[in-house]
């Protein structure tokens, strides 16, 4: 690695943290605020990413206006989903809303696999394959564009979540649901919107995924295990930390990237993720103090 | 005033008819249920398990095949059900275990041309060595990390198998067996390594369920804080339900290894295997001993009877790919996690309880 | 939702039966009348479903049977929202604040029924600070870093925001320093004073029943003794033997 290769490698890693931290954003949603491990969260980032591919691909929708209908689309997936599953494990043991989230990954990981099977696929980006020369530098407008929407998505969620009286809802709703339902706070309805909100959330960091890279269908528990990881390493607290844990992340991987083989890449960032685990076994805040 | 107590308004006086202040609660608890005898399962396992006995030599091959399947399923399940069924902390990555005894196996088979009932020890002490350092990292926090961390672990294992030449690659690694057997001779051998394995383990899963380690599992799965401080060392106690689960594992995929003659990455750490032994103890019952015995059956054999259905569904011009048989299985675990929690086992225990309360 | 309304507002619960689980009965019958501008106390040991009534009332526990009355309007299977709206708030045990949103954010959330009308909403929100003018300067700090005795304000602003008519309270003094108790008990005069239904639920026996306008006591789950607190007064330690014997 020669030194006149760091900038390039400093752009590319901070676009791909933007990135990471835009597939974290549903799963940090619906376990921050209502403490479910959304174990399905990447079979529904992917699932989107393969509708959004038949938008754009199929139908010839511009890359970018075709996440506002994917993004809505998903969200009335997530009320679905709540109302057939998660509403009813509200009281249940964890590990039964794991096995059922683990059931959901894999029913739809398996339906995603048959409608499209194990292809590897590109987002057709038309205007947005393009790549920006600065200098010697080459930046990719696909990932510029992605990582300025997860950039303004994170913007507005924090502004929604700490400037408005719904947001403060939402946050008290996180820390005790019982007073939020005696303020007159609908706290059933108000769950299951945060639910659908954290679906159509996965379902952008979907749209993400197919501006910035190529995917398969079955391969999303690598986007599990990384957006787990902004997660873990982010905590839930803040929005600005989600965009810093995805950074790093994205540092990482772009520097680790150059000294190893890709394949070593996955094994580092495993490392990490086993780390931070050990590390910040309070890192899920809420989460974590609910039990151990 | 609506203060009604019978003698005038703002005495104080018992309220008429219930002088029971002192009188002692009622004991509202719910008649007790009377069960069956406690020899009666294991004598039902018993049996079970007289029946499978003489079957490699009777049936056919086809079907001796199918019953080996059901008792490796069978094997590992019990080695998930210990920490994931009494436990409560789902390994969703049990593959990598037996994946791990498999090429442990295989290898030492093809390289030091060891033989079956050899390799199996030290395959199982491969599955244990790896848990170590796994459960080190992961048990002492709470079980979404370890069903997450184990989640990702099949990925992790897959892309250090297949970029290791030392481990045979994406190449994979050929087992042989004695070449002088015939195929029936073979698979009676499969099939009664299994079985004698399979009563072993299910012997341990009884001796774990009726023990202060079964119940220090189940403390920690309705209350890890409150067995904590009860004084159950928790971290110990599922370290070792995980290793023993490993290790059962490691022994099953032992067995694979020359089952199949050849393993890969793909296919030794495979998401779908550990999804069946995770659907076979949801079915079966967690937490149950016989459990997995009758998950792995009922999974198993709707599994090869999806696999042959599917495809003949398109004689009928529907045409599927045989994968829909994983919707089913996928389906499937969220239907009896949202209404059939305890599994078949919990509903023959409940049934009972209540038709021979009446 | 107004204090004017709320001279006649009687709360009446009529008796009710109901439980947590199913095989488990906390309340057997239990009947309790709370009339404004007086403090009724609900007194009993543990277990005895004190708190388990307020839930019952405040909409937290549905009856199994029985009814629940405020005037002459059943409430009956409303929830807490609803029976927010109708004036009826709970100020519960323990801590109820929102740590991590701010006293400002506190005091909004509990005027969250206003959400419609964010001047009327914001008129509530000042109304606390001038009724509770230690609030004011703390009004951008988090709710988790306060005092136990500015805590105690807080949730009172909270719970009162809306001016309810009816009051449920839960051991309002349970956890608090000594010197903050009579600040509390003397809240609670004024809130008597101002008109409102109080049902106060406490285990700290002589301040509530010095308070007390009517006493109800509970054993068991089940209505025990009632009358004037006048009666009371000397019954105490017979009382407090009993249960002690319990």
């Amino acid at each position: 690695m020669s030194l006149s290769q760091l900038p390039q490698l400093l752009i590319n890693g901070m676009l791909l943290g933007c990135i990471y931290a835009g597939f974290a954003l549903g799963l940090s949603v619906i376990l921050g605020v209502l403490k479910v491990v959304n174990l399905a969260h990447s079979a529904v980032l992917v699932l989107a990413t393969l509708c959004y591919w038949e938008l754009v691909n199929a139908l010839g929708v511009d890359p970018l206006l075709s996440i506002v209908p994917i993004v809505v689309l998903f969200y009335f997936f997530g009320l679905a989903l709540h109302r057939g599953v998660a509403q009813r494990l509200a009281r249940e043991h964890d590990s039964t809303v794991l096995l059922a989230f683990f059931g959901i990954m894999v029913t739809i990981e398996s339906i995603a696999v048959l409608i499209w099977t194990t292809d590897t696929r590109n987002v057709r980006l038309g205007y947005l394959g393009t790549v920006l020369r600065f200098w010697d530098l080459n930046i990719a407008l696909s990932r510029v564009a992605a990582a300025v929407l997860i950039i303004l998505v994170l913007t507005v969620i924090h502004l929604l979540l700490t400037r408005t009286l719904t947001g403060a809802a939402i946050r008290g709703l996180s820390e005790n649901r019982d007073v939020a339902s005696m303020v007159g706070i609908g706290v059933d309805r108000l769950t299951r919107r945060v639910f659908a909100a954290g679906t159509a959330l996965a379902a952008f960091g979907g749209c993400i995924l197919g501006l910035a890279m190529p995917f398969t269908p079955q391969g999303h528990v690598r986007w599990l295990a990384w957006a787990f990881l902004v997660v873990i390493i982010g905590g839930m607290g803040s929005v600005l930390n989600t965009l810093l844990a995805g950074l790093a992340i994205g540092l990482t991987e772009s520097i680790v990237s150059v000294v190893l083989p890709t394949q070593y890449t996955y094994l580092i960032l495993y490392a990490i993720l086993a780390i931070a685990l050990l590390v910040r076994r309070t890192g899920l805040g809420g989460v974590s103090e609910r039990a151990v | 005033m609506e203060h009604s107590d019978g003698t005038g308004s703002g005495a104080v006086s018992p309220v008429p008819g219930r002088n029971t202040a002192l009188d002692p609660a009622v004991a509202s608890a719910p008649s007790p249920r009377r069960r069956l005898p406690p020899w009666v399962g294991p004598a039902i396992a018993v049996a079970y398990f007289a029946a499978l006995a003489p079957l490699a030599y009777t049936l056919q091959l086809g079907i001796v095949t199918t019953l080996t399947t059901v008792l490796l399923t069978a094997l590992v399940a019990h080695g998930w059900n210990i920490l994931g069924g009494y436990g409560g902390y789902l390994n969703f990555g049990m593959a990598v275990f037996s994946g791990t005894g498999a090429y442990t196996a295989a290898l030492l088979n093809s390289v030091h041309g060891w033989s079956m009932l050899i390799t199996l020890v030290p395959a199982a002490l491969a599955a244990m060595l790896l848990a170590i350092p796994v459960g080190i990292a992961t048990l002492r926090l709470r079980g979404h990390y370890f069903a997450i961390f184990t989640l990702v672990l099949t990925f992790l294992a897959q892309t250090i198998v297949f970029n290791s030449s030392l481990l045979g690659g994406a190449l994979g690694v050929y087992t042989t067996v004695d070449s002088a057997a015939t195929p029936r001779q073979l698979a009676a051998s499969f099939y009664y390594t299994l079985l004698v394995l399979v009563v072993i383990a299910t012997v341990i899963a009884y001796a774990v369920e009726h023990s202060t380690f079964g119940h220090a599992l189940r403390a920690i799965r309705e209350d890890e804080v409150g067995a904590a401080i009860l004084g159950v060392r928790t971290s110990d106690v599922k370290m070792r339900a995980f290793l023993l689960g490993a290790a059962l594992a490691g022994l099953g995929g032992g067995v694979y290894a020359y089952l199949t003659g050849y393993i890969e990455p793909t296919g030794s750490f495979d998401l779908a295997f550990s999804l069946d032994v995770v659907l076979v103890c949801v079915i079966g019952g967690l937490g149950t001993w016989q459990g997995p015995l009758i998950g792995a059956t009922i999974v198993v054999l709707l599994e090869q009877w999806l696999r042959t259905t599917i495809p003949d569904l398109s004689t009928y011009g529907i045409s599927i790919p045989p994968e829909a048989s994983r919707v089913v299985l996928g389906l499937l675990l969220v239907i009896f996690a949202l209404f059939i929690r305890r599994g078949i086992v919990g509903m023959v225990r409940r049934r009972r309880g209540r038709v021979m309360s009446v | 939702m107004t204090r004017a309304a709320t001279a006649t507002q009687v709360l009446r619960m009529d008796r009710v039966t109901a439980g947590y689980y199913a095989n488990d009965t906390v309340l057997d019958q239990v009947s309790l009348e709370a009339r404004p501008g007086r403090v009724t106390v609900v007194l009993g040991p543990n277990g005895s479903g004190k708190s388990t009534s307020l839930r019952v009332l405040s909409g937290f526990l549905n009856a199994r049977s029985g009814r629940t009355m405020l005037g002459s309007e059943g409430i009956d299977g409303l929830p807490p929202g609803e029976r927010l709206a109708r004036g009826i708030a709970l100020l519960p045990q323990g801590r109820s604040v929102f740590p991590g949103l701010t006293v400002e954010e506190n005091l909004r959330l509990g005027a969250w029924m206003l959400r419609k009308s964010p001047q009327r909403l914001q008129a509530a929100v000042d109304a606390m600070y001038d009724r509770y003018p230690v609030l004011r300067p703390l009004r951008s700090r988090p709710a988790g870093s306060l005092s136990g005795g500015q805590a105690r304000l807080l949730e009172f602003g909270r719970t009162l925001i809306l001016e309810p008519s009816v009051l449920l309270i839960d051991e309002p003094s349970v956890g608090l320093a000594p010197v903050l108790v009579d600040q509390v008990y003397d809240e609670i005069a004024r809130l008597r004073d101002e008109g409102r239904t109080i049902l106060l639920v406490d285990q700290n026996v002589q301040a509530a029943i010095d308070m007390a306008d009517y006493v109800y006591t509970l054993a068991y789950g089940r209505n025990h003794l009632q009358g004037e607190r006048s009666q009371f007064a000397d019954e105490l330690d017979s009382l407090i033997k009993q249960w002690l014997n319990l």
